[in-house]
């Protein structure tokens, strides 16, 4: 199912905005501010990072933890508990393989996602997470560890203000090699048109789901892949193999579609079947679908 | 090894068309429009084409178009296959005169040796051929490497009792060279009679002609001539030697001699002699002449004794009574009839067709006075019978309308039309040399004092010869062919109503020779020369009968008989003067080479696979 925005006030999601503000992270912060701007009927809404709840004292808590306050007031002991304790490691893997250089609305998929990417980063920091960062083709480019330090957003800003793209794409390797290293349970979030092997890659994100992450899939795809709206005959040339194809579009339009919805129904299906999170997000529409979904993962994993 | 030639090159232009689905095919490759795409892959598993193999198949249709073309331009280019070896080597063709002025003592034993030695003389590398030639010429040997056959196929020709024509000979030897390079080798004895006017082969440039000449005999003595005469028969006897000689003629009748004579014949002259012997009406005559040392085809001339058939005249008047309805005509022809040399019947126009239409028994002329009573079935008639061989002379005089002549069915074609004229003029033939007023002789000036008052219009057309023009311009007499037939207008009256004709000596043989040149063809021929024949070529002297059942004398061209030679820079410039018009008969070599071979049928039936295949490709592809 593919979901965008709705509302005038979410303006400031629409991609075609935001790739015209300047620095990364001035867009990041746009696109949460105007993203939480409009959460004021949002179940989310009162989800604090200052504090969580009380409880009562139990036998080996630290003792600084006692809410005095509420001690005098109701002569019980009581512990505060506060955000910290519930912050998790949250990983971007942002494809940068050549067919992410796709767009036909002004933008391309690897613009959309690094957006995407920085949205989250931004939005993870702002909740205290520890945010982590990988750009990969068909190898790691970029690495970044997981971490909640303040001047961290920066450096994942900067690495997905820099990221070039590069080749072919090889999603299942980087979702294996995060899968290896996750020492921690966290949410990893995959950006990605998934134009591979859908074997491997499903292969990889269970991989992931074993290890105990949850995991979300954006599958970002052009609007030109989802409706194949061409009419002249076309030689199609690959971004990432360079082969090429003589196509009549009028002819072959029904089969494509087929094959591509075919494509991201196997991944909806056989991704809920392993827990992860599938979103399929065409690339014209805002960001706003993409953070709420993250939010709602972020909320289950409390 | 072959080459390949065109017959019609100026068609290879065409294979310039072929540019045309090359552009087509490139202009066709730009519109394609290309996109750089991420699910490429999600392209090729539609049951698409991919883009290589779509490649493979738009080069073959443009293969398969460009080859269509290519093959359309080089049939009507009509290409042939020529022998490359040959052109190189070359061909020496050895052309040997077997006319019977090459058969005097020794003489042709002479010219086979000649022909061996140029037959061995030929370059290693030539195929050599023999060609046969007088009045016709045959090839004895096709071009061959090996010389054994040439000279054994020598031994095998003799000399015959044809004519000389060298045309004839150089054009088959030419024919037999064709588009190879080559040259003829002609063993002659430089006759001068073998130049005549006739013939239409000659020589290409390129084809360098050596005479070989072979002597000609001291003296020839030929009766030429025969003719029967109420005093006896006449021999003509030409000398063709250096010095005067005797002739001893002999006059045989059916085989048995009959008459001796003899006559001194002055060196280059012919001489007449007369055999007071009175001929039987029918038989077989013959004057022979004893000559050892010249050729002996022309040493016996032969006479079929027969008496002379009347022509059959129907002269059409309205009535069918001659005598009264065309009194001086009438008269004119009955001095012939009496002699036995016309044989006029009146016929009643309206009983034409009914007359014409009996089995058997037409007439060799018609001789139309008057329009009047001639239905169309008349005119169909006259049409059908002058088609098929008959003579016909139309009188346009006052009882001939120029609207019923225009009817008659293309014999009416030069008809008079209107516009009658008043005036004195006077008739003056064309040229003296057409048979009617060549029969005539100096008599034929006595015409012009003829007063003609009245005259019709006649147009000639460009299938009409006018023979004879009146002094005001119009036309008098005009002759026209029609199939195998013949038609003669004239353009006044010839029963003394718009002229004075009648009156004048000259009416009476105008009139008979008139008719016995409209008849002259349908009188059986009682000579054929060597080399005629109505059927088959006549091979051999003397008496034969041929296939109608008519028998003929059979004599040697009696141009053959004069041994006058040529030098040989006399026959090389006359050889020259023959290579004018050889394009034509190297077109002719060539064209029957490329139509032998046909290669333009085999290279449209490939264009034709070529467009199916194409269509096939094309529609598949879509």
């Amino acid at each position: 199912m593919v979901v965008g925005a709705t509302g005038g006030e979410l303006r400031f999601l629409d991609p075609a905005v935001i790739a015209r503000i300047g620095s990364i992270e001035l867009k990041a912060r746009t696109i949460v501010e105007g993203f939480l701007a409009g959460l004021h009927r949002s179940p989310f809404k009162g989800f604090s990072v200052e504090f969580a709840e009380y409880r009562q004292y139990l036998l080996g808590d630290d003792l600084s933890t006692i809410d005095w306050k509420v001690y005098a007031r109701s002569d019980r002991h009581y512990v505060k508990k506060f955000e910290e304790e519930t912050n998790v490691d949250c990983h971007v893997l942002l494809d940068v393989s050549g067919s992410m250089g796709y767009g036909s609305t002004g933008g391309t998929k690897a613009e959309y996602a690094s957006y995407l990417a920085a949205a989250l980063a931004y939005l993870m920091n702002r909740q205290r997470d520890a945010v982590g960062f990988m750009a990969f083709d068909d190898d790691i480019v970029t690495h970044l560890a997981a971490s909640a330090r303040p001047g961290h957003l920066r450096s994942v800003l900067l690495e997905l203000d820099q990221v070039k793209l590069g080749s072919r794409s090889n999603v299942a390797k980087p979702l294996h090699q995060l899968a290896d290293a996750l020492v921690k349970r966290g949410i990893v979030v995959l950006l990605s048109d998934l134009l591979d092997e859908p074997e491997q890659v499903i292969r990889g994100l269970r991989h992931l789901r074993f290890r105990g992450a949850d995991v979300v899939v954006f599958q970002l795809l052009d609007h030109d892949e989802l409706t194949f709206p061409f009419e002249r005959v076309t030689r199609f040339r690959d971004l990432e193999t360079a082969d090429e194809v003589l196509a009549a579009p009028l002819e072959i339009r029904d089969h494509y579609l087929r094959e591509i919805n075919t494509l991201v129904s196997r991944y909806e299906r056989e991704l809920r079947l392993v827990g992860v999170d599938y979103h399929l997000v065409d690339t014209s529409k805002p960001l706003d679908f993409a953070l709420m979904s993250y939010l709602s993962t972020r909320s289950r994993h409390q | 090894m072959f080459g390949v030639s065109f017959l019609v090159p100026a068609f290879l232009v065409g294979l310039a068309a072929a540019a045309i689905p090359i552009v087509l095919h490139l202009l066709k490759r730009e519109t394609a429009v290309r996109r750089a795409f991420a699910a490429v892959f999600l392209i090729k598993r539609t049951p698409v084409e991919q883009a290589a193999r779509r490649r493979l198949r738009e080069w073959i249709l443009l293969a398969l178009r460009v080859t269509a073309l290519v093959l359309l331009a080089l049939a009507f280019a009509r290409p042939y296959l020529v022998d490359t070896t040959a052109q190189f080597g070359g061909v020496t063709v050895v052309a040997l005169d077997r006319s019977f002025s090459m058969s005097s003592a020794g003489q042709f034993a002479r010219a086979r040796e000649l022909a061996r030695e140029a037959v061995n003389a030929a370059p290693a590398g030539d195929a050599v051929a023999v060609v046969a030639f007088d009045e016709t010429a045959t090839v004895v040997v096709q071009p061959s490497a090996g010389r054994p056959a040439a000279l054994t196929a020598i031994e095998g020709v003799s000399a015959g009792a044809g004519a000389t024509r060298y045309r004839v000979g150089l054009s088959r030897a030419a024919e037999v060279i064709g588009t190879r390079a080559g040259r003829i080798v002609i063993v002659t004895d430089l006759q001068r009679s073998g130049w005549g006017a006739e013939g239409q082969g000659v020589v290409p440039d390129r084809i360098p002609v050596t005479a070989v000449t072979v002597g000609s005999p001291a003296g020839n003595l030929a009766v030429t001539a025969v003719s029967g005469g109420p005093s006896g028969p006449r021999a003509t006897i030409l000398n063709g030697g250096d010095g005067s000689r005797l002739a001893q003629l002999t006059l045989l009748v059916d085989g048995v001699e009959v008459d001796r004579a003899s006559v001194t014949v002055p060196a280059g002259v012919s001489a007449e002699v007369d055999f007071p012997v009175v001929l039987p009406r029918r038989g077989e005559a013959s004057v022979v002449v004893e000559d050892d040392a010249g050729y002996p085809a022309d040493n016996a001339r032969y006479l079929l004794l027969a008496p002379p058939e009347p022509l059959e005249v129907a002269v059409v008047t309205a009535a069918g009574d001659a005598a009264a309805e065309a009194f001086f005509l009438h008269q004119a022809l009955q001095v012939a009839d009496a002699q036995g040399r016309l044989a006029i019947e009146p016929v009643a126009a309206s009983r034409l067709a009914a007359r014409l239409a009996e089995p058997g028994a037409a007439p060799a002329v018609v001789l139309v006075l008057t329009s009047r009573g001639l239905d169309r079935r008349g005119v169909a008639a006259l049409d059908e019978f002058a088609r098929a061989g008959g003579g016909v002379l139309l009188v346009a005089g006052p009882d001939l309308e120029p609207i019923m002549l225009g009817g008659l069915g293309g014999v009416g074609q030069p008809a008079p039309a209107a516009g009658d004229a008043a005036a004195d003029r006077q008739l003056v033939p064309a040229g003296g040399r057409h048979p009617i007023f060549q029969a005539l002789g100096e008599r034929v000036g006595n015409l012009a004092q003829v007063r003609y008052a009245r005259t019709r219009a006649i147009e000639p057309t460009d299938e009409t010869r006018v023979l004879a023009w009146f002094s005001d311009g119009a036309a008098a007499l005009v002759e026209q062919d029609l199939d195998s037939g013949r038609l003669l207008v004239f353009g006044s009256d010839l029963d003394d109503a718009w002229n004075d004709f009648p009156r004048h000596p000259m009416f009476v043989p105008f009139v008979h020779e008139m008719l016995r040149y409209l008849g002259g063809d349908r009188r059986a021929r009682r000579e054929l020369l060597v080399g005629d024949g109505p059927a088959a070529r006549v091979e051999e002297t003397g008496f034969m009968t041929l296939a109608d059942g008519v028998s003929v004398a059979v004599n040697v061209n009696r141009a053959e008989s004069d041994p006058t030679r040529m030098s040989v820079a006399q026959f090389d410039a006359a050889v020259a003067q023959a290579r004018g018009a050889m394009a034509v008969s190297t077109s002719d070599a060539e064209g029957e080479q490329e139509r032998d071979q046909g290669y333009w049928r085999y290279g449209l039936g490939l264009m034709a696979l070529a467009f199916a295949a194409e269509s096939l490709l094309g529609s598949r592809m879509g």
